[in-house]
């Protein structure tokens, strides 16, 4: 049984002007205890909403989600509420996400005070101090403010604060997109300590593929609502089924910046998401399309025991 | 000097809300003043007896009357000094009321259920009336005494805190450390109290004194139009009042100095309002 399951997951929004906005479409994907996954996909691929699906902070259409085999979806709130402890998320705009008027030790300690109700003040305390001490910031900052800290040291609150109840689940949406090289790198690997540590799975949400390879286990790639690849990421790197994986990958800049970038392989523009496609999401920018592409489902389908590919013709390789 | 060369960043940054600051009064100064007028009022021995006439009518100021005299021969400083006893306390405790109860109903109105659209309804309905014309006919209905001075503040009062706490609530609630506060498991009422309503307090309490510079005036008008306060106890608008007939044959010092006391007086809360505001959005940027 996975950590966390979703099953054939659709979300549609309606605009103000009744303008129907597809951002999920029939999306399954499970994450294992202790393990990676990662979402990769360009801005409005769907991947936060993915994400907040996940912790049922918004409610899909249809579909459903699973959690160590509870039904998230039929709990109600006060039901809903008690899981959270088990599942987390920190958030990709540290700052934002702190409470301004609350001094840390109140932020970390805030789910200890809801899902711990008979921890004594003193043992709420000493756990606030350990979890300040795991996430690397100093004891006395316990007394500050958010807007007293770093963006590094906002976002190692925010893992406080999602650690604290000791998690199953972590959703990271973009943890590391909003700050500096250096210290994405030491937030990067106290992520990666503290799963080893705690044994929590992660959904790790990002757009930045250098990063994707460095964190994750496995990979699901995500293009306009769908998930078009999934697989070990080890896999998914060396060897891209889908041409939307290979275009992402050959896009990633180059670390050595002598190097020449490659030409880009898409043509045009993602397809506007008011539009429910019935065919491949990528049909019209692909480079390997054909006419048939339009029309026939494409859905993620196994092409070894590990990997699945939604594409008529996946592994072509585009030259 | 060789700090601010070295990082040019802080400099943008820093020296626009230096610049404002340096502009504004500091909190107590005009709180300082607001304190020394209400403490004078109670304490201060005045020259004369507010309420007993013991001079000559409409004597211009000189040094026995520094403000001179109206035409009931009654002092007018000793009436102004009096009046900031009654005038600055009835304002405090209708906006006090008016407080308590236009936050709690703005914190319905955010519901998102009936009982937040009854509200904004309500409140709608309410704001078709204007304000002092409403305050008025309360009075006016209710009875000529201080308590309904009071209540009528704390009526017309009610609507800005519950539009302030409504649109300052909608948009704290989009916030990110909301979506947080619910991701931890968060109740409905512990969303409201620990994270929407703290973030809000600066801006209520900077309304707050704005209410109260409002119910200064409203209260002189009442007193001025003769209900609300009993004209023999001291009270500002019911000095204009008195020395209104006054000052066009020239007697001007009857109605001028409490003009003048409201305005200081509402110059102050409004002052306290800016500092209010001004510190808080401090701590919100810092």
């Amino acid at each position: 049984m996975s950590l966390l399951e979703l099953a054939n997951v659709s979300k549609e929004f309606e605009l103000s002007g009744g303008t129907r906005v597809y951002a999920l479409d029939d999306v399954s994907l499970s994450v294992d205890a202790g393990e990676t996954l990662a979402l990769i996909g360009e801005s409005g691929s769907g991947k936060s909403t993915l994400g907040r699906l996940a912790l049922r902070l918004i409610e899909p259409t249809r579909g459903s989600v699973r959690f160590q085999g509870t039904d998230v979806l039929s709990l109600r709130p006060p039901d809903l509420r008690r899981l959270r402890a088990k599942l987390q998320i920190i958030f990709q705009e540290p700052f934002e996400s702190l409470n301004p008027r609350m001094r840390l030790a109140d932020i970390i300690g805030e789910p200890l005070a809801i899902h711990r109700a008979n921890m004594s003040p003193k043992d709420r305390q000493d756990r606030v101090a350990q979890v300040i001490e795991q996430v690397g910031l100093a004891p006395d900052m316990a007394r500050r403010y958010p807007g007293e800290l770093s963006g590094g040291q906002q976002q190692r609150v925010g893992i406080a604060r999602a650690i604290v109840t000791a998690p199953s689940l972590v959703v990271l949406d973009e943890p590391t997109s909003s700050l500096d090289l250096s210290v994405r790198a030491q937030i990067l690997q106290l992520l990666a300590d503290l799963q080893a540590q705690l044994g929590m799975g992660y959904l790790f949400i990002s757009h930045d593929i250098h990063t994707v390879r460095y964190v994750s286990d496995r990979i699901a790639v995500m293009y306009r609502g769908r998930v078009v690849e999934t697989g070990p990421s080890g896999q998914v790197f060396a060897d891209p089924q889908h041409p939307y994986t290979q275009a992402l990958l050959a896009a990633a800049l180059p670390v050595d910046p002598g190097e020449e970038m490659p030409p880009a392989r898409l043509v045009g523009d993602p397809l506007s998401p008011t539009r429910l496609v019935r065919g491949c999401v990528l049909y019209g920018r692909c480079p390997v399309g054909e006419d048939r592409c339009a029309e026939t489902e494409v859905r993620l389908t196994p092409v070894d025991d590990v990997r699945s590919v939604a594409c008529v013709k996946p592994g072509t390789v585009v030259g | 000097m060789t700090e601010t060369l070295a990082d040019p960043a802080k400099v943008a940054v820093v020296s626009p809300r230096k610049r404002r600051r340096a502009r504004r009064l500091p909190l107590w100064v005009p709180a300082g003043v607001v304190v020394a007028m209400v403490t004078a009022a109670y304490t201060a021995p005045l020259p004369h007896d507010p309420r007993v006439p013991g001079a000559a009518p409409l004597a211009p100021p000189d040094g026995e009357h520094w403000m001179g005299t109206d035409k009931f021969g009654l002092d007018v400083f000793s009436r102004l000094v009096a009046s900031a006893g009654v005038d600055i306390p009835l304002a405090l405790s209708g906006m006090l009321i008016s407080l308590v109860i236009g936050v709690l109903l703005g914190l319905v109105a955010l519901h998102r259920g009936p009982w937040g659209e009854r509200v904004v309804r309500a409140l709608d309905v309410f704001q078709a009336f204007p304000l002092l014309i409403l305050a008025i006919a309360l009075v006016a209905l209710m009875g000529n005494n201080i308590e309904n001075v009071v209540a009528a503040i704390a009526i017309i009062n009610i609507p800005r805190f519950v539009r302030l706490v409504r649109s300052e609530g909608l948009t704290i609630r989009e916030s990110r450390y909301i979506e947080a506060a619910h991701a931890i498991g968060a109740s409905g009422p512990r969303v409201m109290f620990r994270h929407v309503l703290p973030n809000m307090t600066g801006i209520i309490l900077a309304q707050a004194s704005l209410a109260v510079a409002h119910s200064i005036v409203v209260i002189a008008s009442l007193s001025f139009l003769g209900i609300g306060i009993n004209a023999a106890d001291a009270s500002w608008g019911a000095m204009i009042q008195t020395g209104a007939q006054n000052m066009t044959t020239g007697q001007w010092w009857v109605s001028v100095f409490p003009g003048l006391a409201i305005f200081l007086t509402v110059l102050c809360f409004n002052a306290i309002s800016d500092a209010l505001q001004d510190s808080f959005g401090r701590a919100r940027q810092r």
